[in-house]
């Protein structure tokens, strides 16, 4: 429950937010992101999902804050905009991300003959093409602006919008499920 | 995961299970480890057939994106 002078304050805040003050939205980050994130994490369980929910509230908030007074607290509203965003990423995802021991496994590791065969795929190109078509758009998107075109990581997160560990997290599985793509390749060198 | 998959990810070489080294992977390419979890990288490497060739094979496909790029 917010006392008068906290509901003042946030109303002060979301005035310089509506204004476009940065420094607003820098103050906003820092008391609630915290927050945000554990509660995520516990809605969701995974760290990568919740960083890009909590990341989506707080984009929502600086291109559209509330034009009235919210009916609850500030952060009571980007709680429910960050679970709006995470509901929306299961959707998207339609299954829970797998733990990297999962995809490692799924990649080879542990099986030479695995690591044979995704050896022969990433030495033909066209091999190595199949695999990358197969992977989701957003696997491909990371893989495209980090490892392809050599994108900076802060650039690329800036650019997928998602935080830097977000998108490490992402590159990470990315690599590993491009692996285990190609694990499935029958390839010889071309 | 089978239960032998995990026992396995779980076997600890230079202070490192091979988990971690998993997790690693992609700051051990990067150099982006400090010197203390390098020397354990390396000892886990030295010690442990399954991570030394997957480590390979995980900086073979990063070598192989960047080569799709000279291709257009």
């Amino acid at each position: 429950m917010q006392d008068e002078g906290e509901r003042l304050a946030e109303l002060t805040l979301l005035g310089r937010l509506r204004s476009g003050d940065r420094a607003a939205l820098g103050e906003v980050d820092r008391r609630h992101r915290a927050g945000l994130l554990a509660a995520m994490r516990r809605l969701g369980g995974d760290a990568a999902l919740a960083e890009d929910a909590v990341q989506e509230a707080l984009v929502a908030l600086w291109t559209h804050p509330p034009e009235d007074r919210p009916s609850g607290s500030l952060r009571a509203w980007l709680t429910v905009a960050a679970r709006h965003a995470l509901t929306r990423r299961w959707h998207h995802d339609a299954r829970p991300s797998a733990s990297v021991e999962v995809l490692g496994i799924a990649a080879g590791w542990g099986d030479p003959a695995l690591g044979a065969r995704v050896e022969s795929a990433l030495a033909s190109r066209q091999c190595l093409e199949r695999g990358f078509a197969r992977l989701s758009p957003e696997a491909r998107e990371v893989l495209v602006l980090v490892d392809i075109e050599e994108v900076p990581l802060a650039e690329s997160a800036a650019a997928v919008g998602v935080t830097l560990a977000a998108l490490k997290s992402r590159l990470h599985r990315a690599r590993l499920e491009l692996i285990a793509a190609l694990t499935r390749e029958d390839c010889h060198e071309s | 995961m089978s239960p032998e998959q995990e026992r396995a990810l779980s076997r600890e070489v230079g202070g490192l299970r091979c988990s971690d080294v998993l997790e690693l992977l992609p700051e051990v390419i990067a150099g982006e480890l400090d010197d203390t979890r390098l020397v354990q990288v390396a000892a886990h490497l030295a010690g442990c057939d399954n991570c030394a060739r997957f480590g390979t094979l995980y900086g073979t496909a990063i070598q192989s994106l960047r080569g799709l790029r000279a291709h257009g």
